[in-house]
């Protein structure tokens, strides 16, 4: 039966949604290009293009890791939520309000981008090519716009994430690495239903003592 | 170097257990950082969910402080500021399994330093909100 | 005394009927039933033979409609056979009074905690309060009535084409063999959905539901509070229990991807039967009590998480399918005034 009321010293489960959800996390790269090449990449020779990846694998985060350093290099950029910032249930954007931030900033980055209606997304695209617009889209498929990166979680990765998890809230290192590689079997890429099991585990063995 | 800017939030009951109608009594101060690099202050009274399920937040008392809006004679923002509320009915604090409701006192300040763009800081004190025991008839 | 179910000359009686209650869903199922199955042989044949021009449209509106009502009607009829009599009374005696002011009230009294609802919430006959079901079918019988639809008109629509292929002289090859060929699945298909509804009609029309009342409405940690279940119809009971349960439900939502989690944090059984028959003699009557748990937390309710306490009825009959139905129950936070738990027995809202 839970406990009511709660004590002032509980444990803080380190996988709780707070500190998983899209671009809360700080990104991890996966042993491919740097952040820093990835934003030349996109400056210099590919304006338009998609990160792609499943859920919760890091494309939120790797749009707020390339905003950080092209703001660092003082290029204007845009970060866009195709229907609002999480948890993403807001109105859609419209196309016109697209427009704008193509035309105000140097790069525009949207995120979820494939939630957007066909026809928005189509004319989104065929408006940023028309116009020589840098467009940065992250996706679960294609839409057909060259790939900058398409992230998978690599075991050592999904290692290193789980840990960094424990270490930022002070836990112990409840959920241990055969832990995660047995989550990791069994979820492969899907990392955001490897962190609920990982949530899953931390309750019930803080739970039991 | 820069320090980044330390609020100090102090509630008036050492345990920080409180109980429905209780009077919570609060003060909050900001040092480290320069009077006029203050933009805005806020300090709210909120609950937040966490757990497995999105967030939810209610508010139950919120103010917001700018330079303008203070006082003339006072227009320090990082002052020691004091402010009470009487507590809701609900939602009582709760640790459950996949769900938690957690109360605290939150003070969010914007600051600007330098010519930068704004930053923001915020810093919570968390606190129960404890059931009152059933009084039998 | 029992009733004829079907009697030519039906007669009111005060508020005695000289049919038995049943007559009435059982009607109201055969109509919607009928016009469903109307709008599906018609819808077939127009699709068949499609006319030209306005009367096109006209005869395809007219059609759907029999489909679309057909459908409506079997649905609300198999569902509003559920509302009881208190139900049904409480909402039109106070439909006109919505008063909106005092539910603001009681919401800034008590935050996020649900309020008791006074339109749903209806008497009870034993006890002050009836439980309104959580957990409907109405997905499930709307699933059930779609397929049963879909395979009919598949299968007619197979069998008209054949018949037409067959007595045309020109053609040949696959154009002729390949609607023959699935004739025989599709309305396998049609048959195997077909005794699908019939059982479940048969589950909604024989299976009186359960109905639990309680005494105490908002309830309280730490109080005990007194449960009435009866249920009516004529089957076997091979087991009934009853739990009260607590659950914390929580969604997650990131763009496409959407996640409910349901997780019972207790379980406790309050009440179990076992081998009895219920017969219109002698319908289940059961009376027990339930006591919510000191340390419990009060029933809470936000955007996307909530904390709800429910009773659970887990019924097994000989000849039907398991039936699982939910009562809420709502659990407030203590308070110390009086008043409230003088309402709380109902008694200003006792009719």
């Amino acid at each position: 039966m839970a406990r009511n009321p709660a004590h002032l010293t509980a444990s803080v489960n380190p996988f709780e949604t707070r500190w998983t959800k899209p671009g809360q996390m700080t990104f991890l790269p996966n042993g491919f290009t740097s952040i820093s090449e990835l934003a030349t990449q996109i400056v210099n020779d590919t304006p338009r293009c998609e990160i792609l990846g499943e859920h919760g694998v890091g494309k939120s985060s790797l749009l707020r890791a390339l905003q950080s350093h092209l703001d660092q290099q003082s290029i204007s950029n845009h970060l866009a939520y195709a229907c609002g910032e999480f948890p993403h249930d807001g109105p859609p954007l419209k196309f016109s309000a697209v427009k704008l931030l193509l035309r105000e900033s140097d790069v525009l980055f949207v995120d979820g981008f494939e939630q957007l209606s066909w026809w928005t997304r189509r004319r989104i695209i065929a408006y940023s090519e028309k116009h020589d617009h840098s467009l940065i889209i992250a996706c679960h498929q294609t839409q057909r716009l060259p790939c900058l990166v398409h992230l998978t979680a690599a075991e050592t990765l999904v290692l290193k994430l789980v840990h960094s998890l424990q270490q930022a809230q002070q836990a112990d290192e409840v959920v241990a690495a055969s832990d995660v590689r047995e989550f990791y079997q069994r979820f492969g890429n899907n990392v955001r239903e490897l962190l609920f099991a990982c949530y899953d585990l931390y309750e019930k063995r803080t739970a039991n003592g | 170097m820069q320090f980044d800017p330390l609020i100090s939030i102090r509630l008036d009951l050492a345990d920080r257990e409180y109980q429905s109608g209780d009077i919570l009594e609060c003060e909050y101060q900001i040092d480290a950082v320069e009077s006029d690099e203050m933009h805005s202050v806020e300090a709210a009274v909120l609950w937040y969910t966490t757990g497995k399920g999105d967030e939810d937040q209610g508010i139950h008392y919120y103010q917001r402080e700018t330079r303008k809006s203070r006082h003339l004679d006072q227009p320090d923002l990082r002052v020691l500021t004091h402010f009470t509320t009487t507590l809701p009915n609900s939602p009582f604090s709760y640790e459950g399994t996949n769900l938690k409701i957690q109360w605290c006192v939150r003070v969010r300040i914007l600051v600007q330093r330098n010519g930068q763009n704004l930053r923001e800081y915020i810093h919570d004190q968390e606190f129960q909100l404890q059931r009152v025991p059933l009084l039998q008839s | 005394m029992s009733r004829q179910l079907i009697r030519i000359l039906g007669k009111k009686r005060g508020n005695r009927h000289s049919v038995s209650s049943k007559f009435g869903v059982i009607g109201n199922v055969a109509f919607s039933l009928t016009l469903l199955l109307l709008g599906l042989i018609s819808g077939v044949f127009f699709l068949l033979n499609l006319p030209s021009g306005v009367a096109s449209w006209l005869l395809g509106i007219v059609i759907l409609s029999f489909i679309g009502f057909g459908i409506q009607g079997l649905v609300t009829g198999l569902l509003g056979s559920r509302v009881g009599d208190g139900l049904r009374f409480s909402l039109t005696q106070n439909a006109h009074r919505f008063d909106l002011t005092q539910k603001r009230k009681a919401a800034r009294r008590l935050p996020n905690v649900p309020l008791i609802d006074t339109l749903l919430m209806s008497p009870g006959s034993t006890l002050p309060w009836r439980l309104p079901v959580t957990t409907g079918k109405s997905i499930q019988i709307i699933s059930v009535i779609a397929f049963f639809a879909t395979w009919t008109i598949v299968s007619l629509f197979l069998v008209g084409y054949s018949v037409t292929q067959y007595r045309t002289l020109n053609h040949g090859g696959w154009s002729r063999w390949l609607p023959t060929l699935s004739l025989l699945p599709s309305i396998g298909f049609a048959i195997w959905s077909g005794r699908m509804l019939t059982r479940e009609l048969k589950n909604q029309i024989n299976i009186d539901p359960l109905k639990v009342e309680v005494s105490h409405q908002p309830i309280y940690p730490g109080q005990t509070i007194d449960v009435a279940i009866s249920q009516g119809g004529a089957l076997y009971v091979r087991s009934l229990r009853l739990f009260l349960v607590c659950e914390e439900v929580t969604s997650y939502h990131q763009g496409t991807d959407v996640r409910t989690e349901t997780l019972e944090i207790l379980r406790e059984q309050v009440f179990v039967q076992r081998g009895f028959e219920i017969t219109s003699k002698s319908p289940l009557v059961e009376a027990f009590t339930v006591t919510i748990p000191q340390d419990a937390m009060h029933s809470f309710q936000s955007n996307f998480n909530c904390l709800q306490w429910r009773i659970v009825s887990v019924g097994r009959y000989r000849d039907y399918a398991e039936i699982r139905r939910g009562f809420s129950l709502v659990v407030h936070p203590p308070i110390e005034a009086a008043d409230d738990l003088n309402s709380s027995r109902g008694d200003d809202h006792a009719v």
